[in-house]
């Protein structure tokens, strides 16, 4: 080798390029990995995911199906074990089951976030919290939480049915809903959907009563909204709402008539008048919707949460589609427009909306509830809006009595005889003045609007009769009057007259002579009783 | 003559108008005294009012009670027992139209009506102006031919004037008594000179008809200084009240009812202005300023004692008309100005419809009553207990249904008691009603859902 071949290993690169390290197979073998990722400087334990080789027999698969009770709008629920080679997060389950009674003391709150909360990512003042708390909520204290250690805490409900009964995890599962859904508001949409899957997997009834009062909010958030709408009836206003919501194309809240004073009491009418109408939709012999019509979802039960081998199914809901129903959607938009325009009738508004093909039975229950109200409302209003000055204008109460009634009636007559005076005539002891000769008058100023009265004298009238305190005169005068001889307005004759009224109006009870154009006559009534006084007292 | 019953007689004419009166639920002009159930103690007050007008005293009471309580009853009841005692009466319903102060010929209104329906004994049905006048002349002119004056002379109707003057100037010394007495003199000299143009132009005047001077003068023959009119009508019944005592009556009593149309007046101001004159009548009549006058109110609760638009509401008033502390105590205070109508017991109700019974078998001729006592009390058991009744039944449905019932017995032979019982329906209350939706809150009385709190 000489000296110019050192030269050339000079331009030799692959002396001075890295060695590459030497390629691993990878390893096919059924025995478990673990991957294990060092812990924090805090916790000095290992933090593991696992995934544990399914043993179970592919061809093997549980299925079973049944028909929700309750439920009119859910017709078949079939239930598919998950099947995979992998159990992932099977670990979870034994790691729960072991924790199922764990607690500890009292500590401070310790943040937590993770996508798939676990046991094992927890850090220790993390766990000392977590089961902390857990303890607190199973003793009805909802302290302060994350979002993932309720979810670990829902997982652990989710995946334990044989350490929690079903009957009891549902109350769990709504009570951690009610109680956090105000401090952690993004749990709805997951909420909705694992208690309703909870319900359907465990075939347990709709927890309608418990998340009544959110009821708006779930069917919101649900993507199977049929599962909470066939419990409507039930529910009350809220109820209402939610199906108003789901269903109607016409947004009532929206309405500008609908202001911040009036807003409550708006809702209130509305969702009672609504109530009576869904009620009648869903509980008709002859339902509206179509319920022959028939849509199916197939979808893994309980998505986005932590579900081990031993509780992850596959869900096959067959059920009757209502927000795809049109006529349903039809009925329910017009029987809110209905109900809007008996509310702007009361509030005076005469802007109206118009209504298309709305049965006459929703517009009569629409129609018969407000009557009903306004009536209620306005009788019971009128009473409480009643003064207190009003008591003194009401009757005694007393009980109806025929005796007491007698006795008032009867006693009544001593008023009436102060009222019409009791002078009254003695007809059998009547005295008999003389008729005296009575020089003829002339009683009238000669005029040609003047009567002229031909006045007879003679003794022509007994005076054995009653004569009502007349004098002879005014005898002659009701004697002419009978028979239509005086007419004119003399004040004479006026007078004469008025003074015979008033003798008859004491003596008799009432006037006998009344005007008749230009002509004086008796009152008919007396006419015939006159005459035949006349000739009583003539001899 | 008369239809008698073991109690009182009731003329016949007199008892078919009220039978038909009241068969058309309308108050009786006449009558009314044989109806006149329950209501003792208050009726015997009013007609104490009256003894003291005779006596030259004043007066004034406020009539107040529900509709359908009985107010314009009492009025009928009470008008019908002054006139026979020889006052002078006049009445008039207020309306949206005809008020007690205010321009436009509303207050004018009023007294028109009252001079058009003064009544006496002899005319009780009203137009009694004519009447009041000419008995007060032939008085005079019985008075000297009594004196020995000869009818047909000259020194007759020169005596005649100088006496008429002698007593109509008394009434100059009050307000407007001036033109009031030279009106009614010159009426007299017009009817001595057998002047009836002029005779009509006085009439007119004195029942406000000319709208100014001017045309009163052309019309008369002779100047006034003044024309009835929205401000002074008030004075004018003062002198008709000393005019009517100066002739001979007991006095002159005032009806006015349905003043609720005062409170239903929008205008504060002139709603005022109205109860301002109603304080000036309340005031005259109890310090004596009106004597011989009396008046009678006729109004509803609310009209008297609601604090915002009410007489209440008029302070003055309020102090004048409400009830002491001691009224308090449960007792009624009938010589208090207002007598409040409470509504008719359930047994007084049941003894006018006993009264009606008998009343009516009189009209018919009947020698047994139509119905038998448990008859009538399944009447009333039924007309009581249907909804609402302990706070709306009133005697004029009661009275009504009852006579519709009897009319149609006696019309229809195949018709029953029964049968009829179980499908008449009573009628409802004649008072404001809520209508069902739609409806809007804008109308008096009509309850809004959103005027609830929930």
């Amino acid at each position: 080798m000489g000296k110019y071949d050192d030269l050339d290993a000079f331009w030799d690169l692959g002396r001075i390029m890295p060695k590459r390290k030497k390629m691993q197979p990878f390893n096919t073998t059924t025995s478990p990995t673990e991957h294990v990722i060092k812990g924090s400087d805090v916790d000095s334990s290992e933090r593991k995911l696992t995934m544990i080789k399914n043993e179970t027999d592919l061809e093997a698969i549980e299925e079973r199906s049944y028909v929700p009770r309750g439920n009119g709008f859910i017709k078949e629920v079939t239930i598919r074990r998950w099947v995979d080679k992998y159990d992932f997060y099977g670990n979870f389950r034994k790691a729960a089951i072991v924790y199922y009674d764990y607690k500890t003391e009292k500590c401070d709150f310790a943040p937590y976030y993770s996508y798939m909360p676990q046991y094992s990512q927890l850090t220790i003042p993390q766990k000392q919290y977590y089961f902390y708390w857990r303890d607190m909520v199973r003793q009805g204290r909802f302290i302060k939480s994350d979002y993932s250690y309720l979810y670990l805490f829902v997982y652990e409900i989710l995946n334990l049915p044989d350490k929690l009964p079903p009957s009891e995890g549902i109350n769990m599962l709504c009570r951690l809903w009610c109680e956090y859904r105000d401090e952690l508001p993004k749990i709805d949409a997951n909420f909705a959907t694992w208690i309703q899957d909870y319900c359907l997997v465990h075939e347990i009834p709709c927890p309608m009563e418990q998340i009544s009062e959110f009821i708006f909010d779930v069917i919101s958030a649900s993507s199977f909204k049929e599962f909470y709408l066939s419990e409507m009836g039930t529910v009350g206003d809220a109820g209402t709402d939610a199906m108003i919501a789901y269903l109607s194309d016409y947004d009532f809240r929206r309405c500008k008539y609908r202001t911040p004073e009036n807003k409550t009491a708006y809702n209130k009418y509305m969702l009672s008048a609504m109530r009576r109408v869904i009620f009648a939709l869903m509980n008709s012999d002859n339902p509206v919707y179509d319920d022959t019509k028939t849509a199916v979802i197939e979808r893994d039960a309980f998505p986005r949460s932590l579900c081990t081998h031993a509780v992850k199914c596959r869900l096959k809901i067959r059920y009757t589609p209502l927000s795809k129903d049109i006529k349903l959607r039809s009925v329910v938009t017009m029987a809110v427009r209905y109900t809007e325009n008996k509310l702007r009738a009361n509030l005076g508004v005469k802007s109206r909306l118009a209504i298309k093909d709305l049965p006459d039975q929703y517009k009569r229950l629409i129609d018969e509830y407000f009557n009903s109200l306004i009536g209620e409302r306005s009788a019971k209003a009128k009473k409480e809006s009643l003064p207190e000055y009003e008591a003194l204008y009401d009757a005694p109460a007393e009980s109806l009595s025929i005796s007491g009634a007698d006795k008032i009636e009867q006693e009544s007559w001593l008023t009436t005889a102060r009222l019409v005076g009791d002078e009254y005539v003695d007809e059998e002891n009547c005295s008999m003045p003389v008729l005296e000769e009575v020089a003829s008058e002339k009683l009238f100023v000669e005029d040609k609007k003047e009567a002229v009265m031909n006045l007879e004298i003679s003794e022509e009238y007994d005076t054995c009769e009653n004569t009502y305190g007349l004098s002879d005169d005014e005898i002659y005068i009701v004697a002419d009057i009978t028979k239509g001889r005086i007419c004119g307005y003399g004040f004479e004759i006026l007078e004469k007259i008025e003074r015979i009224n008033e003798r008859f109006s004491e003596e008799f009870g009432d006037v006998i002579i009344e005007s008749d154009g230009d002509r004086y006559r008796i009152i008919e009534d007396y006419q015939e009783d006159i005459e035949l006084w006349l000739a009583k007292i003539k001899k | 003559m008369a239809c008698e019953n073991k109690e009182i007689k009731v003329p016949k004419r007199i008892l078919n108008t009220l039978i038909s009166s009241l068969s058309a639920g309308v108050v009786p002009r006449s009558g009314a005294p044989y109806i006149a159930i329950g209501r003792t103690e208050e009726i015997n007050s009013l007609l104490d009012n009256l003894d003291e007008v005779a006596e030259g005293g004043s007066a004034c009471r406020f009539l107040i009670g529900r509709y359908g309580s009985g107010k314009s009853f009492l009025i009928q009841l009470i008008r019908g027992y002054a006139l026979d005692r020889g006052f002078v009466t006049a009445d008039a319903d207020l309306t949206p139209e005809r008020r007690l102060s205010g321009g436009n010929g509303g207050a004018l209104g009023t007294y028109r009506e009252l001079i058009t329906n003064l009544a006496t004994k002899a005319t009780p049905e009203g137009g009694a102006l004519s009447g009041i006048l000419s008995k007060y002349y032939v008085k005079l002119k019985n008075e000297l031919l009594s004196g020995g004056f000869d009818p047909d002379s000259e020194e007759f109707n020169s005596e005649l004037k100088k006496r008429i003057h002698a007593s109509i100037s008394t009434l100059e010394a009050d307000a407007f008594g001036f033109d009031f007495a030279r009106v009614i003199s010159e009426y007299y000299v017009a009817t001595i000179e057998d002047n009836s143009e002029k005779r009509g132009a006085c009439i007119r005047w004195l029942r406000g008809e000319f709208a100014n001077k001017t045309e009163a003068k052309k019309a008369l023959g002779f100047s006034v200084s003044t024309v009835i009119d929205d401000d002074n009508w008030y004075s004018f019944i003062k002198l008709f009240s000393s005019l009517s005592r100066m002739l001979g009556y007991s006095g002159l009593i005032l009806f006015i009812d349905e003043c609720v149309n005062l409170y239903k007046i929008p205008n504060r101001i002139s709603r005022e202005s109205n109860y301002e004159k109603l304080l000036s009548i309340f005031n005259d009549t109890l310090q004596g300023k009106a004597p011989g006058l009396g008046v009678i109110f006729g109004g509803t609760p609310k009209f008297l004692e609601d604090t915002r638009r009410g007489l209440f509401s008029y302070e003055a008033l309020k102090s004048r008309l409400e009830d002491s502390k001691y009224a308090t105590l449960g007792y009624q205070n009938l010589a208090s100005p207002v007598i409040r109508l409470r509504r008719l017991s359930d047994n007084e109700l049941l003894a006018l419809v006993r009264r009606l019974t008998k009343l009516y078998s009189e009209r018919e001729g009947l020698t047994e009553p139509p119905l038998t006592d448990e008859e009538i009390g399944r009447f009333m058991d039924q007309a009581l207990s249907r909804t609402g009744a302990d706070e709306m039944i009133t005697p004029r449905e009661i009275i009504r249904d009852y006579l519709t019932l009897l009319n149609i017995l006696r019309d229809n032979e195949s018709a029953t008691f029964s049968e009829l019982l179980g499908r008449l329906t009573f009628t409802s209350p004649n008072e404001p009603t809520e209508e069902a939706l739609p409806a809007t809150n804008k109308s008096i009385n009509k309850v809004s859902l959103f005027d609830i709190e929930i």
